[in-house]
């Protein structure tokens, strides 16, 4: 299911009649999808129904079908129809949440950051997935083509670089916070830069050589580590690039993982109920965390606006530069 | 040819507004029963009478049993009783709801009642998950065919150290499930799953335990159709068992589980007064599976 998508363009007039259309020819159409009869007042019979939003992964085209096994747990424990609404890009699932079209969604830590310009505790973070080592941030990377001349970043002043996007934490806000705070202005230090709109995009950019480097996101490690999971092994996996043709030359973080941000304008039970029913998952469908991609031992984690304070205050100065135009 | 338009989009949009719902749903289904009340045993020196509140009872206590009434929406009352076992027997015969209950306590009423919850170990993974892992051609097929056992010496192990934690954990499980520490003194620790593995295959032992995260990750390989675990065989994975959970009974609805592990995993964050209380010394209340009390390998 899409959502936000640019769509066809209607007069208000025939938005108008269609939308009254599938308001009556869906309810019937959907009749038999109801769910029972909820007592008068129930937090079930005043929901009626739970809408999830995700981002569509370029990185795994099936991601989004994947919230299947979601969809069937939380209707399993709550008795009501889940639907999953997916969007193409960040802003989609943003303005999903900010505008109360959603219940909850998985957020970039810097889309909740909007959310919460947008509306402040209307939408709050609860939960995000602690990987199996106990870590709960990831990073920004660099990369370059391993044939490439550059070995540092001071190798890379005047050269193009392909970003994921003005929302992602770790594909633009957070390493050009990072990147400023090292006396780096990366609109001057950069000859050109992209949104490429994607992690795996960014780096096919970069690969396919329109631009010299790319700014990713991986985890699963740490700088000295080496990193085990990110858009770079998903590609590789997916046999459209390999490893040794690439490297990594720079990185910033940890930040904080993707939250799971809940409207708080639901019933409380349905909030309590949710995060208990998310939280159970890896230890009662294994299967189904799984197949979300997740690795055994990770777990969600309990989160607050606060886990996010970081996130808001480098995004609230970006956007505060940018307006100035300073940093341009 | 606007006509068309509507038609089409409203046909389009039909099938968004049904789409989500998939058939797979509870809906019309029979839904088990919520919780009406909920008496929650508690480990004190004498059993006594369930109450909901009592002048005598320290603040963070009175505010736990008012924070779960609110946030269920039902009575909540605390019943002392003196041992787990007690507890456990009383979740089982519907005296009580939840409450804190051991691996002694559990077994003789492991059919009714499971743990949900339990204080996360204080360690970076909290409770590692390991996975056991032998060559195709091995004999064993269990965990307990592994490890040592009456005129049987147990398998020679295979660890890895990528990450000092995970193998602490990973340690602690062989040993619940019955390796002598001479055994895991005597085990071969690799640099990460990948030369584990290289062991294995070798030879250099029989068999390779290795962190659960740091297997999948190795399994799933950095190439398209990379198959690196081919030729070894899983016998077991499982992660360190807990010393208390609390437990529930296995008839209760789904959503009420889910309401109470929901409000109790938030109580460090929105309630550190009420969950020092009930969890001293923890950090963070988790959900756990319903083997979490079990011994490796059982």
């Amino acid at each position: 299911m899409k959502l936000m998508g640019s769509g066809i363009r209607l007069s208000k007039h025939l938005v108008a009649l269609a939308v009254l259309c599938i308001g009556s020819v869906s309810l019937a159409a959907c009749a038999k999808d109801e769910p029972p009869a909820f007592p008068e007042g129930s937090w079930q019979q005043r929901m009626g129904k739970i809408r999830a939003a995700v981002r569509g992964d370029e990185a795994d085209p099936a991601f989004a079908a994947t919230w299947s096994g979601y969809r069937s747990h939380l209707q399993a424990v709550t008795g009501l129809p889940v639907e999953t609404f997916e969007a193409s890009d960040y802003n989609g699932v943003i303005q999903a949440v900010a505008s109360g079209q959603v219940d909850f969604a998985l957020l970039g830590a810097g889309g909740y950051a909007n959310v919460d310009t947008q509306v402040g505790s209307k939408a709050l973070p609860f939960l995000l997935v602690r990987q199996a080592e106990g870590n709960t941030g990831y990073y920004s990377a660099l990369a370059v083509r391993t044939a490439s001349p550059f070995r540092i970043l001071a190798d890379l002043k005047g050269k193009t670089i392909a970003y994921i996007d003005f929302n992602s934490t770790s594909g633009y806000i957070y390493p050009r916070h990072e990147l400023i705070k090292q006396g780096i202005d990366p609109e001057r230090f950069f000859a050109k830069s992209i949104m490429a709109g994607g992690g795996t995009q960014a780096l096919l950019a970069m690969m396919n050589g329109r631009v010299d480097a790319a700014m990713i996101t991986v985890s699963a490690g740490t700088p000295e580590t080496g990193f085990a999971t990110g858009n770079h092994v998903s590609l590789a996996r997916r046999g459209l690039i390999n490893l040794d043709e690439m490297r990594i030359i720079w990185t910033a973080g940890p930040m904080p993982n993707s939250p799971y941000v809940m409207r708080t304008d639901r019933p409380q039970a349905f909030a309590d109920v949710l995060r208990g029913a998310l939280a159970m998952l890896p230890y009662e469908k294994p299967d189904v965390w799984a197949s979300m991609g997740q690795a055994p031992g990770n777990d969600f984690h309990p989160v607050s606006r606060a886990d996010y304070a970081d996130i808001m205050a480098i995004r609230a100065e970006d956007i505060s530069q940018r307006r100035s135009g300073s940093g341009e | 040819m606007m006509a068309r338009l509507v038609v089409g989009t409203v046909a389009a949009l039909m099938l968004v507004a049904c789409g989500g719902s998939s058939k797979d749903t509870e809906a019309g289904a029979a839904r088990p029963p919520t919780l009406q009340q909920l008496r929650i045993g508690i480990l004190a020196p004498a059993a006594s009478p369930c109450r909901s509140d009592a002048p005598e009872w320290p603040a963070a206590q009175r505010k736990y049993v008012q924070h779960l009434a609110s946030r269920m929406e039902v009575p909540v009352s605390l019943c002392p009783m003196a041992e787990y076992s007690a507890i456990a027997a009383a979740i089982a015969d519907g005296r009580i709801e939840m409450g804190p209950v051991d691996r002694a306590g559990l077994a003789p009423v492991a059919e009714k009642i499971r743990p949900i919850l339990a204080v996360r170990p204080d360690t970076a993974p909290g409770r590692a998950i390991a996975v056991v892992v032998v060559r195709e051609a091995a004999p064993a097929r269990t965990l307990a065919d592994l490890a040592p056992a009456a005129g049987r010496v147990g398998a020679r192990l295979i660890l890895s150290r990528e990450n000092s934690d995970i193998l602490d954990g990973v340690r602690r499980i062989l040993t619940s499930a019955g390796f002598p520490a001479a055994s895991l003194a005597a085990a071969s620790a690799q640099p990460d799953a990948e030369t584990a593995a290289a062991a294995l295959r070798s030879g250099a032992g029989d068999a390779a335990a290795v962190g659960g995260a740091e297997w999948y990750r190795y399994c799933r390989g950095t190439k398209k159709d990379e198959t690196p675990c081919a030729g070894l065989r899983e016998v077991w994975r499982g992660r360190e068992p807990v010393a208390v959970a609390w437990s529930v009974s296995r008839n209760i609805a789904p959503e009420s589980w889910a309401r109470l592990v929901g409000i109790h995993i938030a109580l460090f964050l929105e309630q550190p007064a009420i969950a020092a209380w009930l969890a001293p010394g923890g950090s963070e209340i988790t959900p756990v599976e319903a083997t979490a009390l079990e011994p490796a390998g059982q």
